[in-house]
């Protein structure tokens, strides 16, 4: 696999974290009738957000530290 | 390494420690709650009753005690004072007592005075035998020359009374710094001890005279019994007008303003007064029954008088009689009695007022004349002068207005102005009537109404506060004037100045204004003792030994705990022992008067005790050895009929003892009303008092406001220099109590900093900005001295244009956490001539310029 | 299960500042820490000024935005409503003290033990106290709460972890009041739960309108005041509390 291909899919991969997290891990949007309108769906989906925002940063790293298909860096 | 590598290994090093943290947490959960619970079955919870020591009303507190351990306080909930609550010093009271800057062991000055103190820790023993010693060779020689210097007595059986009375101490206290001025006032007006508040269940119309409403007690309370008594009565509808140069105190409550400039409340009062008369809203029958308006005076200011009583004209014989003998005396006439021309006291006073327009008063205080006419249109009618009301099966007088005022009387004329302020009410028939004027919790005649009424002028030498002096007949014994007299004796005609000082609950260098004069006093001291938990800024310089004092952990009292309706009683009880090797004051004196000699036998403390606390057979105390304080405090709670003793108050906190009949509680409902007691409208012996204090040869700054009415006149402080073109005067913060909380770090936090309250227009007249450090500098229109001090200027829209303030606490430096607080506005004010009142009560007013720093 | 709820009354609050204290004791929170704080205001132009007071405790949001970003699940809303805080499970990234619209979150930059006010680390005191730091340090505040039992009362547990108002959940289970609500010298704060008709607070309710802050940032607090009069422009903050400038 290449270094883009690789950065690209981690792009994508923490976007995808990212949307995943937000639609359908936190606390849902609406007019609150009841605790669960506060609490995150899983406890821990903030954190698959912000792991998301991290890897698409650190595709960026990922991308520059990986050799090119010719062997430089 | 290479980047690559580097990187690689820093991103497993953190993903390791994210898994591994996330897996001790739950660790950790597990063994912190294995050990903790473990723990919580050891601590045994107790609830000890006791009382507050910071403030003054010493709100009922309960204290939780787990394992031993006072971990907090709350309010005691039966105490008719604070109802279960606590104000912020109340609550923060628990870091006071652990404070670790307290004085641990008693202290023993080792440098010279005059500069922060040098102490070695001693022993009690060595402490005690060296004060006693002290004490003891000083009374042998001169008994005036032991002075008691109290900042607050919380058990004035046993320090006032029995510790005074026993080493025949003169004598010293902080009436003339707090509110004297108006007990003064009250006292010779009404007969009352005490100075002006509503009786809030029926009030419907307040003029809250400079009555910090938020921040401070109002007549005679500390805090939270007022405000509490004054939302409730806004829930019913209370009206309030606040009378202040600063709206702050009053802030949220206030339906109305009136900036007032500071010193004329007197002129404002006889505005009202001129008003009530124009508008006829006075109640007549009032007056003619209850007061000496109709009484006759002379030409020469004197009551025309018949085999020594006093006679009034009665219009159903057109001629004069005695007063009991009137059927229908006047209130307004001339008239002739044996060639003599006479007229009621109430003419000369309508005569007197004829120039005391609103239009004047503006002129004088600030306020504009439709302002002052409509609130004495307001008063009238809200009076509801003729009405009666049913109060517990008894018709009285119904009139739901009055002032509250307390320490605003500490101004030039506040002896006068609060006669003039009662004036008012005495028109509206409303004084001890219902809904109306009262002055002490219930009605309770005050023997100064005859003392100062038959006041006479000694001739010299005087005691060190001028007693009975032709300076201060009428005194309120001001340190400040002590302070003057110590360092100019010839002056005031006294001959010995005091050489032992024993300061109890004080700091005089931070709290009494005109801190110079203080400094200068002390330094003359030859032995100064100070009783307190903390190492004060007046020990600092003058102290020779310093005795730490618990704080609440000791038995003190007895204590009222009355709320105005509900009478109670209660003790302090100490809910831990004694921290450090501080002692409780009662233990403190108890040891000293027995080694002083004079504990013990029929003249010695425990005498006196006896009778200061009304101790009654089989428990009066035995007068030949010491006892246990707790025992005192036994003997008590017995005598006053509570069979369980002291073990009452340590079990409950409080006894109430019911709800104050109203026929305890009206002056008005008493049978005749007022016990007979005339209500001087007129002050007759104020102005024989002057005449006496004339001819003794005294200056006319001293004799001109014994006056028989109250007369406005051009104040002091105004004679200073065009360029002092603004008045100073300080406040109480609701955070603080005088000078013995401000280092208290949870208080010091609510209020971290010092600033000088400034206009902005003021402000930016001046070049001044919000935030700006500045000087302030004071100017004494008598001596022509100056003093000033630097401070941070803070922006008020609700302060006066030309006034500025100063709150009281600060000042201190020497608690770690004092430091760096700011400056006290009592290094500002001056005290002597021109800055006290008639009375020698002290003045907060002077007049300062204000500039960049 | 209660729904808890505060009205706070502002035609009686007198700005004294006694819930801050007591809070501060009840708690234990560390220097700087306010829990509860009382804003003092200001408004208009002399002579036409006005004060006001205003407490603000935690609001314990229905739509709580800092239980939504816990990324640990440290800050979480109870079905009685109280939005709690466990400091065992709190990593201190803040992100609930961005995310609050009120501000009301403080972080524990310094051991609590080290920011207690006094340095009360004296033996003569350690002898009385046990060396308890503070030496009033309240024993329920290490107690479990909740079904959950999870560690969320008091503060000053942990340097680098978050605190804030937690509607003394621990004298709440043992079916007191919060401790402002207790003391409170005028009774203008008023807990209780909200779905009880009789409860003081829905009495409150009852009898006067109610407005809650920040209306318009869609948290919907719990927290409601009435009586006062709304503000006008020009209004400033005096007397702050704090640190000494």
């Amino acid at each position: 696999m290449t270094r883009g291909k690789l950065a690209v899919s981690m792009v994508l991969g923490g976007f995808f974290l990212q949307a995943l997290s937000y639609f359908f891990l936190a606390a849902p949007l609406g007019i609150p009738t009841g605790v669960e309108y506060s609490n995150p769906r899983l406890p821990f989906a903030p954190a698959i957000f912000i792991a998301g925002v991290m890897l698409v940063f650190i595709a960026a790293i990922v991308y520059e530290l990986l050799p090119d298909r010719d062997g430089g860096e | 390494m290479k980047r690559r590598t580097f990187l690689k290994s820093s991103a497993a090093a953190a993903s390791g420690s994210l898994v591994a943290g996330s897996l001790m947490a739950g660790c950790l959960e597990t063994i912190v709650e294995a050990t903790i619970d473990e723990k919580q079955a050891a601590q045994k919870e107790e609830w000890v009753p006791t009382t507050c020591w910071i403030g003054k009303q010493d709100c009922g507190i309960l204290a939780r005690r787990v394992g031993g351990r006072v971990v907090k306080l709350e309010g005691h909930p039966a105490n008719p004072v604070n109802h279960g609550t606590l104000c912020p010093k109340g609550i923060a009271q628990i870091m006071a007592m652990y404070d670790t800057n307290r004085v641990k062991a008693p202290l023993i000055r080792t440098n010279e005075k005059g500069v922060p103190g040098e102490f070695r820790r001693a022993s009690w023993e060595e402490a005690l035998t060296l004060v006693a010693g002290k004490v003891k060779e000083t009374r042998a020689r001169d008994p005036h020359a032991v002075i008691w210097q109290k900042g607050r007595s919380k058990a004035k059986a046993f320090y006032d009374d029995a510790f005074a009375g026993a080493t025949g101490a003169t004598k010293l206290h902080h009436g003339a710094y707090c509110s004297d001025a108006g007990y003064r006032a009250c006292e010779y007006t009404v007969g009352l001890h005490g100075v002006l508040h509503p009786d809030f269940r029926h009030c419907r119309y307040l003029l809250s005279w400079g009555w910090n409403i938020t921040n401070a007690g109002g007549n005679k309370l500390c805090y939270l019994t007022w405000p509490r008594q004054l939302v409730d009565a806004r829930e019913r509808g209370l009206k309030v007008v606040a009378i202040d140069p600063r709206l702050r105190g009053a802030g949220r409550f206030a339906d109305e303003w009136l900036p007032i400039k500071p010193g004329t409340d007197l002129a404002l009062a006889m505005a009202l007064c001129h008003q009530l008369v124009k508008q006829g809203t006075i109640d007549q029958d009032y007056l003619k029954s209850f007061t000496n308006a109709p009484y006759l005076v002379k030409d020469d200011g004197t009551f025309l008088r018949m085999a020594g009583s006093e006679m009034v004209w009665d219009a159903a014989t057109g001629a004069a009689v005695v007063r009991a003998e009137a059927r229908d005396p006047v209130l307004s006439g001339e008239f002739t009695v044996d060639g003599q021309p006479v007229r009621p006291a109430f003419e000369v006073f309508t005569k007197h007022i004829a120039t005391y327009t609103p239009e004047w008063a503006e002129t004088v205080c600030g306020i504009p004349a439709a302002t002052i006419a409509h609130v004495a249109k307001e008063l009238g009618e809200n009076a509801m002068i003729g009405n009666k009301m049913l109060v517990e099966g008894l018709s009285l007088p119904y009139r739901p207005v009055a002032i509250m005022a307390y320490h605003m009387t500490q101004q030039e004329l506040g002896f006068q102005a609060v006669r003039a302020m009662l004036t008012v009410m005495m028109l509206l028939g409303a004084v001890e009537a219902v809904g109306g004027q009262r002055v002490d919790f219930s009605w309770k005649p005050n023997d100064n109404y005859d003392k100062l009424d038959q006041a006479t002028v000694k001739d010299g030498p005087y005691n060190i506060y001028l007693k009975e002096s032709k300076f201060f007949p009428i005194n309120s014994n001001n340190s400040g004037i002590v302070a003057k007299a110590m360092l100019d004796p010839a002056k005031y005609g006294v001959k010995s100045i005091p050489e032992v000082c024993i300061l109890h609950m004080t700091n005089p260098l931070i709290a009494y204004p005109s801190r110079k004069d203080i400094m200068e006093a002390y330094s003359k001291l030859k032995f100064v003792v100070a009783i307190d938990p903390w190492l004060s800024e007046t020990a600092d310089y003058f102290a020779d030994v310093v005795l730490p004092a618990a704080t609440m952990e000791k038995y003190e009292g007895p204590i009222s705990a009355t709320d105005q309706y509900v009478d109670a009683v209660t003790l302090r009880v100490p809910p831990m022992a004694p921290l450090y090797e501080s002692r409780g004051d009662i233990d403190i004196y108890l040891d000293l008067c027995e080694k002083i000699g004079v504990l013990l036998g029929p003249d010695g403390y425990l005498a006196l005790l006896n009778k200061s606390l009304k101790l009654k057979e089989p428990y009066l105390l035995p007068l030949d050895k010491k006892p246990e304080v707790r025992a005192i405090f036994d003997a008590w709670a017995k005598s006053q009929g509570i069979e369980e003793g002291v073990a009452f108050f340590e079990r409950n906190g409080v006894k109430v003892k019911g709800p104050v009949p109203a026929s305890k509680f009206y002056g008005i409902a008493q049978n005749p009303p007022f016990d007979g007691r005339i209500q001087r409208l007129y002050g007759e012996s104020l102005l024989r008092i002057q005449q006496e204090m004339k001819a003794k040869g005294a200056d006319e700054i001293y004799w001109r406001d014994y006056t028989p009415l109250p007369t406005w006149r051009p104040l002091t402080l105004d004679a200073s220099p065009a360029d002092y073109d603004l008045y100073l005067v300080s406040f109480k913060l609701i955070e603080f109590k005088q000078s013995r909380s401000a280092f208290i770090p949870i208080l010091n936090e609510l209020a971290p900093d010092q600033c000088l309250e400034i206009n902005p227009k003021a402000a930016s007249s001046r070049g001044i900005e919000d935030g700006d450090e500045v000087w302030v500098e004071s100017h004494n229109a008598i001596t022509g001295e100056t003093r000033k001090l630097k401070v941070v200027a803070s922006y008020r829209e609700s302060i006066r244009p030309d006034t500025v303030g100063m709150a009281h606490h600060y000042g201190m430096w020497v608690h770690p956490r004092a430091k760096g607080m700011g400056a006290s506005p009592n290094e500002l004010f001056f005290t002597g001539e021109g800055y006290v009142t008639n009375t020698a009560d002290q003045s907060f007013h002077v007049k300062v310029r204000v500039y960049k720093a | 299960m209660p729904r808890y709820g505060m009205v706070i009354d502002l035609d009686r609050c007198t700005g004294c500042r006694a819930c801050m204290a007591a809070c501060k004791v009840e708690n234990n929170t560390p220097e700087g820490s306010f829990w509860m704080y009382v804003f003092r205001f200001e408004e208009g132009e002399y002579p036409n000024t006005r004060i006001w007071f205003m407490p603000r405790p935690c609001m314990h949001c229905d739509n709580a935005p800092c239980a939504k970003v816990c990324p640990v699940g440290a800050r979480y809303k109870r079905e009685d409503g109280i939005v709690a805080t466990d400091w065992d499970r709190c990593i201190g990234c803040r992100y609930c003290e961005v995310a609050c619209p009120y501000s009301v979150n403080y972080f524990n930059w310094r051991d609590p033990e080290e920011n207690q006010y006094v340095n009360w680390k004296d033996p003569e005191l350690e002898a009385l106290s046990g060396g308890v730091i503070p030496p009033y340090k309240n024993p329920d505040l290490d107690r479990p709460c909740g079904p959950e039992k999870r560690h969320i009362a008091g503060a000053s547990h942990v340097e680098g972890v978050i605190e804030k108002c937690t509607f003394c959940v621990h004298r709440v289970e043992a079916g007191k009041t919060t401790a402002c609500a207790a003391n409170c010298p005028e009774h203008a704060i008023i807990f209780g739960d909200l779905d009880d008709p009789a409860s003081e607070p829905s009495q409150k309710l009852q009898r006067k309108s109610s407005f809650r802050l920040l209306e318009e940032a869609g948290t919907h607090p719990r927290v409601q005041y009435v009586g006062g009069t709304p503000h006008g422009h020009g209004w400033r903050q005096i007397q702050p509390a704090g640190k000494r400038s």
